[in-house]
């Protein structure tokens, strides 16, 4: 440390002289035009954390956030084509004086002192950091596992993208959270009788093989091309029937007992017309009994229409599983009645109709996955999905093909429907097209919102050469807006982090990440040179609009709501720097165990457009600012402290969340 | 204020006084029988307030309102549309996707119908909600794509398979202006038109002109005539 600090400081002065004497030099010979010259920026220090070196760095983890990384990553290195000024022979005074001394072995490894160009952008990637990101191990908690030396990695692995916070794979993990998202279920409104009738067993049985879309509320003896006596699947809850086990998502995803649901009936079957199936009827009695109990909403007086049963006849009474009519059935057998209820049955309370649900599993170390196990475990303490959400995932359903490799439950990777037709064209090899479009269509699959909504290939499923959009289900009744994942009242909102630790992370790293947390607030993104438009912008445009996640910034504030529905807490504020300091009851001023508050936390008016740093502190009120101590061990704050504690956590808005960095001239 | 934009505000102010100035109406259907759109058009009314509302105002950040496109060819029932607000300064349609907002996207998946058209509170139960934007309670930064009540911050919808790629079947609504409302609630909703310039002030000025033409033409084709006799 001591040598960083000696060698920072001779660089300083030497940047201040060379500057000086270069900036006299250029007013003397070039006028105005050389004034734009940058100087160097500052070295080791938040918020970009420079050291002269160009470096590779490399995330790894999340499938959601890959291919938005990538793109920011290209954005990042992209800026660096207009960095500092590298070394290009033996001789030249370096950046930073720690570095080895410039020779032709090593030319291009750094940035010079003092040899900015009027092109030079000094906020954005001046070290020309390279960034890359991996795909060996896919999913937030292999990221994650990976950067704690938990999992093996191939390569180096300098932070985990992650869609679900840190799991404490290692104590030092921090998270900066640059986005939200939600994770809607979703269903696939395919009517298969356009690919002709099934003749395979098991679709086969359904309606003598002529399937309707069941999501959109077919029902057998529905017309395949409608209307629909069915109720659409509009919704799933976790927090319905009472909640917990008892909701409709646990029963769908997590039950193992008989109180799992199986059937599409107990999803769309609502009423009124009300659909039973495999009714016994006798010629002459007026006895109707199922296997099971008929539905809360049957009664007395309804009318009852179906084979064998004559013009008028009406319910007489019914107990569990035996109905008796007002008339006799004229016919023996096994037949499908329609009861005409007065009222609608809940999701999940419907009656069968004999069409078997289908969930899909998804990769088990994704975040996806994680958020939607944590939301269909609904509140149940070590329930059936407390290790993930696959407990009920689906197999193949044709037993030709249910046998080798493809004989175990089918495990998606996350947020892509294609998938649903691979396993479809496996499970039923084409031209079989009606078998394949029948098992996309009963199939429940969960997704990212962003991905949704910005990849339409991702964001469906094709059925012989036609694409068929996934359709998002409510959950708890809400849909995925900007709005509802900001404010956390969507019940799978989630934050999107990149995670580093703060024992090990790199200088290009910090700056990097700050780079993405900050919009133009602690510091100003230059002009993309091939763009012609602000970095910034262009940041803010691949998270919201190119990939459709709502961006935080390190002036996000706290939602209302910390925890959605699902259990799992999802941050706004996770990009701004938070610190742990000392209070003192009626003190406006606040300290540090030991060191100096890094110097991005600026004094009042120090931020872009004359903004101060707010301060988010338990013993502060609401609105309080930095108002003087910038890079000091000392903060004076606007406002006095309502009690002294010591290492108490204090949020920084306007400043981006790295605030150190473990070597920051190596 | 370009001709076009105050051609705009007559035709507003016209359609306010059809009806006696500010009042309330019911949008009772959409454009029965319009023409089908075409690739990348924009749809007239297609931006549809609902409820009460005040004419030549317009939209309220957080108004629902409906989004209704005609039968057409280019949308499948089977491929959901997206719908998002994107900048339209003097309501020229945009010609890149960095002009759109993510963050008004809508919420539901929207199927069009078997036809093509779309019926956006049909399709999914609820209304769509338009914004004064750049808004921090949706995600936006500064430097988010500004829809305001100015000819420089005019607002458009895509609506569309996909908007990050113009190449894809989509139209556009109507241009249209959003007041700023604190809380986003859609308070003193509008039809997202700006206010009239009544026509008591318009007409006589446009008499002025028509009459000060005619003496200008008139002056100008006797010295012509007395150029001629002369000559």
């Amino acid at each position: 440390m001591h040598r960083h600090k000696q060698s920072l400081r001779g660089h300083f002065l030497r940047a201040a002289t060379i500057g000086v004497a270069g900036l006299t030099a250029s007013l003397m010979v070039a006028g105005v035009a050389a004034a734009s010259t940058p100087a160097d920026p500052p070295g080791g220090v938040a918020p970009h954390f420079y050291n002269g070196n160009v470096e590779g760095i490399r995330d790894t983890g999340s499938d959601t956030t890959f291919f938005l990384m990538q793109r920011i990553g290209d954005l990042y290195t992209g800026a660096g084509l207009y960095g500092c000024t590298l070394n290009a022979s033996a001789g030249q005074t370096l950046y930073n004086s720690s570095d080895p001394a410039s020779t032709t072995s090593n030319e291009e490894f750094f940035c010079l002192s003092g040899q900015n160009v009027s092109t030079t952008d000094v906020n954005d990637n001046w070290d020309r950091t390279e960034v890359t990101e991996g795909v060996d191990d896919v999913g937030s908690g292999a990221g994650q596992n990976q950067l704690c030396a938990a999992l093996s990695t191939p390569l180096t692995v300098d932070f985990a993208r992650s869609s679900k916070p840190s799991t404490g794979a290692c104590s030092t993990e921090v998270q900066t959270g640059y986005a939200k998202d939600g994770v809607p279920i979703v269903s696939y409104p395919i009517n298969p009788n356009v690919y002709g009738t099934s003749t395979t067993a098991p679709y086969s049985s359904i309606n003598g093989g002529v399937v309707g879309p069941v999501s959109k509320g077919w029902l057998p003896g529905d017309s395949p091309a409608g209307p629909y006596t069915g109720s659409p699947l509009n919704n799933i809850a976790n927090n319905d029937n009472g909640g917990g086990a008892s909701s409709t998502a646990y029963r769908l995803w997590c039950a193992t007992d008989s109180s799992r649901i199986t059937d599409w009936g107990s999803l769309t079957n609502l009423g009124p017309s009300l659909l039973i199936i495999k009714a016994s009827t006798t010629s002459g009695s007026p006895t109707v009994t199922i296997s099971g109990n008929f539905q809360s909403t049957v009664a007395s007086g309804q009318t009852v229409t179906g084979t064998g049963i004559p013009s008028g006849t009406t319910v007489s009474s019914v107990s569990g599983g035996t109905l008796t009519l007002s008339n006799n059935a004229t016919a023996t057998g096994t037949v499908n009645l329609t009861i005409t209820t007065t009222t609608k049955l809940a999701v999940g309370q419907g009656a069968p109709i004999g069409v078997a649900i289908r969930i899909m599993g998804v990769n088990t170390a994704s975040g996806t996955e994680a958020t939607f196990a944590s939301y269909a475990e609904s509140g149940v303490s070590g329930g059936g999905c407390s290790s993930n959400m696959d407990t009920n995932a689906a197999s193949d359903p044709n037993p030709a093909t249910d046998t080798g490799d493809n004989s175990t439950p089918h495990i998606a990777l996350e947020n892509n429907s294609d998938q649903m037709n691979e396993f479809a064209v496996g499970d039923w090899p084409s031209p079989d097209f009606v078998d394949q479009a029948i098992e996309v269509s009963t199939t429940l699959y969960i997704e990212s919102n962003g991905v949704l909504n910005t990849n339409p290939y991702a964001a469906a499923s094709t059925i012989d050469g036609t694409s068929y959009s996934a359709t998002k289900v409510e959950e708890n009744g809400s849909n995925p807006t900007s709005g509802t994942e900001l404010q956390n009242t969507y019940p799978t909102a989630r934050t999107l982090f990149n995670i580093y630790l703060s024992n090990t992370v790199r200088a290009s790293t910090g700056g990097f990440l700050n780079w993405i947390c900050d919009g133009n607030t602690n510091f100003s993104k230059g002009l993309d040179n091939t763009t012609g438009l602000n970095f910034d912008q262009e940041l803010g445009n691949l998270i919201a609009t190119t990939f459709g996640f709502p961006r935080l910034t390190d002036e996000s504030t706290a939602p209302s709501i910390s925890t959605p529905a699902d259990g799992i807490a999802a941050p706004n504020t996770a990009c701004a720097a938070s610190i742990l300091v000392n209070t003192t009851s009626g003190s406006d001023q606040i300290t540090l165990a030991s060191g100096a508050f890094p110097p991005d936390i600026v004094n009042a008016g120090g931020l872009v457009g004359g903004g101060s740093v707010g301060v988010t502190d338990a013993n502060f009120p609401a609105g309080t600012t930095v108002v003087s101590g910038a890079g000091t061990s000392t903060l004076t704050l606007s406002n006095n402290a309502t009690a002294t504690t010591t290492g108490v956590s204090t949020s920084f808005s306007g400043v981006p969340a790295v605030t150190a960095v473990a070597n920051p001239q190596t | 204020m370009s001709i076009r934009l105050a051609a705009r505000q007559v035709a507003a102010s016209v359609a306010a006084l059809a009806a006696m100035g500010a009042f309330s109406i019911a949008v009772l259907s959409g454009p029965a029988g319009a023409a089908a759109p075409t690739q990348g058009q924009s749809v007239p009314n297609s931006a549809q307030p609902v409820g009460t509302f005040t004419a030549g105002t317009p939209f309220s950040s957080g108004q629902g309102i409906n989004i209704v496109v005609p039968a057409n060819s280019l949308f499948v029932s089977n491929s959901n549309v997206n719908i998002l607000e994107c900048s339209a300064p003097n309501g020229v349609i945009p010609t890149s996707p960095t002009a759109c907002n993510g963050d008004t996207i809508q919420g539901p998946s929207v199927a069009p119908n078997a036809d093509g058209s779309i019926n956006y509170q049909n399709a999914t139960g609820s209304l769509y909600p338009v914004y004064f934007t750049p808004d921090s309670s949706i995600g936006d930064t500064t430097s988010s794509p500004k829809c305001g009540n100015t000819a420089a911050t005019e607002c458009i919808l895509f609506i569309g398979d996909n908007q990050g790629d113009f190449t894809t079947p989509h139209v556009w609504s109507q241009p249209f202006f959003v007041n700023p409302t604190a809380g986003d609630t859609g308070a003193n909703p509008g039809d997202g038109n700006l206010p009239e310039v009544p026509l008591a002030i318009l007409l006589p000025i446009a008499a002025l002109g028509i009459m000060g033409g005619t003496v200008a033409v008139r002056r100008r084709r006797s010295a012509s005539r007395a150029h001629s006799s002369l000559v």
